[in-house]
């Protein structure tokens, strides 16, 4: 009987150890969601000395959980209450818990149900994990998009208009030197708003960790706006801009917030890199579920040995620093990284000095 | 072209408000300003615009309380709203969208030119 109560004891012991070990906050509790058992993670990440402190304590009033929004959990729409009840397990839920210091943490939240022989609950365990330096991070980058996008925006914008106007010749006649220099000031600008944008772009890249909003997009649409945008940029290259296209619409599954960037960063490296006097031809296929962009130009075309490389942060293949100087190397690393978002594909068929073909795959609503 | 219409400008960075007068004063415009929210609907009483052009940030407040205070204003519930805002993220555009403004555009993203082009067509 004594040696029987010892291996208990040491199986408890190691259960507890284990318990420790882990790296996310556990919490194990009755049917009715009191805390029975913890372990010393949990404890250190809500504040606690130990699990003495939490252990009888109903767990909804421990935590105090409020949700992304900030609307407050209640006992009905509790994780918890749905795992004892109906016997669901709820994985990852992200939630504010409250601290023993009253600060609130964010958490990542995983709820199994624990149940008995008869398949009824008997409790459930919490697996908790902190995520608040991972949300803190999300926040400034936000914070950092928001702020930059105004303080650095405003004077290039100021700037840029002013060029215009003065370039128009509206404010009075200027001679062969102030034209050539306020041209080359100019383009200078339009570049650095370009590197802005870009820059902006790769601070708004989401977590990804966090599921994009994959809604139903006329893909017809969106090309059609974009290339509206893209008229006055293509005139000024002496490129035109052809979309074949069927009288049949084709819907995707896609992020409305990402969408329009990657079409818009493909099309303007088509035109930028084309040969005067070509056209660009952008069309539509449909093979099974899925549904192809294809945008095809006439001009510097992507090296054979550099091709590799294409989708890399900062790359930019020789022959197109030489075409254009100006550029961060960042376009098509957000385009593809925007696209794997919204479960698509991007690839390439290049001819160097010729032709180049990008292709966009996204699945069909 | 239209002629002789009013706008009323709400921008509080100096050099911008500038620019904006005078290029749609060439244009034949008759421009009001403020950079003051809480003076626009005082201001917008009086000078009875035809259609209004909003930044977002703006020192004493933003441009979507200025949008939601006009547009509860029974005389301008209709009046045409275009931001003009150097915020370009999807969700200011929404916001702004949805709180009533007409139409958005990224400031440093569109010529001047395209800034004349939408005014006119919002206002035919």
């Amino acid at each position: 009987m004594v040696k029987k109560q010892k291996e208990i004891q040491v199986a408890t012991q190691e259960i507890q150890h284990f318990m420790d070990a882990i790296g996310d906050g556990i919490l194990i509790t009755d049917p009715k969601g009191i805390i029975t058992d913890a372990n010393q993670t949990i404890c250190s990440i809500l504040g606690y000395d130990n699990k003495k402190e939490i252990t009888g304590r109903s767990t909804l009033s421990l935590l105090s959980p409020i949700n992304e929004q900030g609307v407050p959990i209640t006992a009905k729409n509790a994780a918890i209450t749905k795992s004892i009840s109906h016997g669901d397990r709820i994985n990852n839920a992200i939630r504010q818990f409250l601290r023993k210091d009253n600060r609130r943490m964010w958490a990542s939240i995983t709820t199994t149900p624990l149940k008995d022989k008869q398949k009824k609950a008997r409790g459930s365990v919490l697996v908790i994990r902190d995520i608040t330096e991972d949300r803190q991070q999300q926040e400034y980058r936000t914070d950092f998009a928001h702020v930059a996008s105004h303080s650095l925006r405003t004077p290039l914008g100021n700037m840029m208009w002013a060029h215009e106007y003065l370039l128009s010749e509206k404010a009075g006649k200027l001679n062969d030197t102030q034209n050539e220099f306020l041209k080359e000031s100019y383009r200078t600008l339009k570049a650095m708003n370009t590197m802005v944008n870009d820059l902006l772009s790769v601070s708004r890249l989401p977590d990804k960790k966090i599921k994009p909003k994959l809604e139903k997009i006329c893909l017809e649409q969106t090309v059609e706006q974009i290339i509206a945008n893209y008229t006055t940029y293509a005139q000024a290259r002496n490129v035109t801009v052809d979309f074949v296209k069927s009288s049949e619409k084709h819907f995707i599954k896609a992020d409305q917030r990402y969408l329009p960037i990657i079409i818009q960063n493909i099309l303007e490296n088509a035109i930028r890199y084309s040969f005067e006097n070509t056209k660009i031809i952008l069309s539509i296929t449909q093979k099974g579920d899925f549904i192809t962009l294809a945008c095809t130009n006439n001009g510097i075309g992507i090296p054979k040995d550099k091709q590799k490389f294409i989708f890399a942060k900062f790359f930019r293949a020789p022959n197109a620093v030489k075409s254009e100087g100006n550029g961060t190397g960042l376009g098509l690393y957000i385009t593809r990284e925007m696209i794997n978002m919204n479960k698509g594909e991007i690839w390439f068929n290049s001819v160097s000095n010729k032709e180049t073909t990008f292709f966009i795959k996204f699945k069909k609503y | 072209m239209p002629k002789n219409k009013k706008i009323m400008i709400v921008e509080d960075e100096p050099f911008t408000l500038k620019m904006y007068t005078h290029l749609l004063t060439e244009e034949g415009f008759e421009v009001t300003a403020t950079p003051n929210t809480k003076e626009v609907v005082r201001l917008a009483k009086a000078n009875k615009p035809d259609l209004f052009i909003v930044d977002m940030m703006l020192q004493d407040g933003d441009g979507f309380d200025v949008i939601r205070e006009l547009r509860k204003t029974t005389e301008f519930k209709k009046t045409p709203i275009l931001v003009l805002s150097n915020l370009g993220q999807e969700m200011d555009i929404n916001e702004a969208k949805k709180v009533g403004a007409d139409k958005y555009l990224v400031k440093s993203n569109v010529r001047f030119e395209e800034v004349i082009k939408t005014v006119q067509a919002m206002l035919k």
